[in-house]
């Protein structure tokens, strides 16, 4: 079963917060999920974005599917880059 | 790049108006706009998860995009409640430079009431505790 990545949306009303969780693609909506491997938060000016890079690069190298907004992140910390980087390696 | 781009700022646009007028929208509405902004659902996986077709999630999406823009069109909630913001931080930073001129009481009440004044959401309202 494919493994995503993902946003998932946490915090207060009119007070968003992410978390970037690895899920089962089919896990339902109750909020389970394999690992926390982030967080973003959209209130700062820039928001801000936090990945533990080395997970999300585990994560990756697995063939973890992130999601178009989790992608994003990840290219915004240089994440994507390394992964890239690291695979022409091998 | 771009799309990525547009597609963050969208999410962060669609949960703030959502937060203010979801309640406006119909069950299913809702149901699709927290799959889809809240857990990050691609279209396909909710289709598959509520078994209709990709295409009728993709239109019915749209069309609970379209109601929350249309109600910030006619209310314009999110736009005052920015400008309220950029209010509340000047007072409070005019305040920093005059407090030390201003004797207690009133110092202690003004800054009481200004508490208030710029914790006037999220307090009280926790809308969303799911864990």
């Amino acid at each position: 079963m494919a493994v995503k990545i993902r946003l998932k949306r946490m915090g207060a009303k009119k007070a968003p917060f992410y978390r970037v969780v690895v899920a089962e693609s089919r896990s339902p909506r109750d909020g389970r999920f394999i690992e926390e491997i982030g967080t973003y938060n959209p209130l700062t000016d820039p928001a801000q974005i936090s990945i533990d890079e080395e997970k999300a690069l585990r994560w990756l190298g697995t063939g973890a599917q992130p999601s178009d907004t989790v992608r994003y992140l990840f290219r915004q910390a240089g994440i994507l880059k390394k992964f890239h980087e690291s695979k022409l390696q091998k | 790049m771009t799309r990525e781009t547009r597609m963050i700022d969208k999410v962060t646009k669609v949960v703030n108006l959502y937060d203010l007028y979801g309640t406006l929208l119909t069950q299913r509405q809702r149901e699709l706009v927290e799959m889809y902004y809240f857990d990050d659902w691609s279209l396909a996986e909710i289709a598959e998860n509520l078994g209709v077709s990709r295409q009728a999630v993709h239109d019915n999406l749209r069309r609970a995009e379209e109601q929350l823009d249309s109600y910030e069109r006619a209310l314009g909630l999110l736009e005052s409640q920015a400008a309220y913001a950029a209010n509340a931080r000047e007072v409070l930073a005019l305040w920093q430079s005059l407090r030390d001129w201003v004797p207690e009481p009133s110092r202690g009440q003004f800054e009481a009431a200004l508490e208030r004044l710029t914790n006037v959401d999220g307090a009280g309202e926790r809308g969303d505790d799911r864990a």
